[in-house]
């Protein structure tokens, strides 16, 4: 990696039972036409470790983020992801043709799909939303909703996008 | 100024969109009446009216009412469908984009009507042909509306279902469908149109019943009065079928905040 430099964040002892890591991309590279965007990195993540990453625009951010998020098929190179991951995009990103709870609840199966969604909306305070169509929010109740998705995952990942 | 209130109801009427058309409707009667137009050029309004309440109650007007009807419905709904399923064939699968719209862009290139001929000569002059004309000529608007629907699918919201873990058939269901699901309606009714204006052409033909076969008779007869009964009831059909479809949008797109009440 040249020009976007990746900080980490060591996560204390205690929080790591396991060392292999969770996230490992070895000699990744990707390319845009002539344009290499990402040359032989190579990147290991232990769980509970914090990564910061920096990089002027065009560097290559959100091409190594749509990677870790699964977005882009690693098309043949070693890639390891956890199974169970979560992107928070900067924007919201409510599908508006579903009700507030429908897409807290999007991928979620089982009868208690709505109840999980009330739990995850009541966190924020937004239980009397449950019904409202995406579009009839306010600026900050969209994005409150949208990162309330995210209330029901324990992993969280910024996209820099 | 006084005169204001004195003069509200003549600016009303003067503002009114119904004066014109009630006015042009006067002179129209007025003038079949006192013998400047010949029936035979154009029948009076209060003529049609009359000859439309005949037709009515002979059930004539019905009876040939049903028969195109059923062209056009039975037509429009095989045209939409095959248009629905090629364009999500193509919209979905890039391998189904290769092959099928090549073959929609050569079609689209003809004129349906040019191909009126050869549909007589492969399927007579009985209904199938009038039925296949409209199928055909309905289903190129529904593609072309779902197709670019799909493809205009905002990326990031699919991006953002992907990261919940939606798989290929959710995302098609949830994401994909719901998204181009404006753009078909709006084919819906480029359909309907369209096959309303086909059934016309196609009635053209040979008619021995329907729309079409009254005309060609009343142009026969001269009898104006029924032709002007039967574009009364095109005109009203295409605005039934519009009506039909914003009331089906209203309906559908309960989302849109321009339809939210709030």
């Amino acid at each position: 990696m040249t020009v976007a430099e990746l900080a980490h964040f060591p996560a204390p002892l205690a929080a790591v039972p396991d060392p292999d890591p969770v996230v490992r991309l070895r000699a990744f590279s990707r390319a845009f036409g002539d344009t290499r965007v990402l040359d032989a990195l190579d990147l290991s993540i232990a769980p509970g470790e914090f990564v910061a990453l920096l990089g002027r625009s065009g560097s290559g951010k959100t091409t190594l983020l749509r990677t870790l998020a699964g977005l882009d098929a690693p098309n043949g190179q070693e890639v390891l992801l956890p199974s169970s991951r979560a992107t928070v995009f900067q924007d919201s990103r409510l599908l508006p043709w579903k009700r507030v709870w429908q897409n807290v609840a999007i991928g979620l199966r089982g009868p208690d799909r709505r109840a999980a969604a009330e739990a995850a909306l009541a966190e924020v305070d937004l239980a009397h939303r449950l019904d409202a169509w995406p579009l009839t929010l306010s600026g900050g109740e969209g994005s409150t909703s949208w990162t309330s998705l995210h209330g029901r995952r324990r992993f969280f990942q910024r996209n820099c996008r | 100024m006084r005169q204001r209130a004195g003069n509200s109801s003549l600016t009303d009427l003067t503002r009114s969109r119904w004066l014109s058309p009630v006015l042009f409707l006067l002179a129209w009667e007025l003038a079949c009446d006192i013998g400047w137009i010949s029936p035979h050029i154009l029948a009076a309004p209060s003529t049609v009216l009359g000859t439309f309440k005949d037709m009515l109650v002979s059930g004539e007007l019905a009876s040939n009412l049903i028969v195109s009807l059923r062209h056009a419905i039975l037509g429009c709904a095989i045209g939409s469908g095959l248009g629905v399923i090629l364009a999500l064939c193509a919209g979905l699968a890039r391998s189904g984009d290769a092959i099928i719209d090549p073959i929609i862009q050569v079609k689209r290139s003809i004129p349906v009507v040019a191909l009126t001929p050869l549909f007589i000569i492969w399927f007579g002059i009985g209904e199938t042909t009038k039925i296949v004309l409209i199928a055909f000529a309905a289903l190129l608007p529904v593609y072309i509306n779902l197709h670019s629907g799909i493809r205009s699918v905002e990326t990031r919201l699919v991006d953002a279902a992907r990261s919940f873990g939606l798989g290929r058939l959710d995302l098609i269901v949830h994401v994909i469908l719901p998204g181009a699901l404006p753009s078909l309606l709006t084919g819906l009714r480029y359909a309907l149109s369209i096959s309303v204006l086909m059934l016309v052409i196609a009635k053209q033909i040979n008619a021995s019943e329907g729309l079409g076969f009254l005309i060609n008779n009343a142009r026969d007869a001269m009898r104006t009065d029924i032709i002007l009964v039967c574009l009364f009831v095109y005109a009203s059909l295409g605005l039934g079928a519009d009506a039909l479809m914003r009331a089906a949008e209203r309906r559908l797109f309960v989302w849109r905040p321009s339809l939210v009440e709030i």
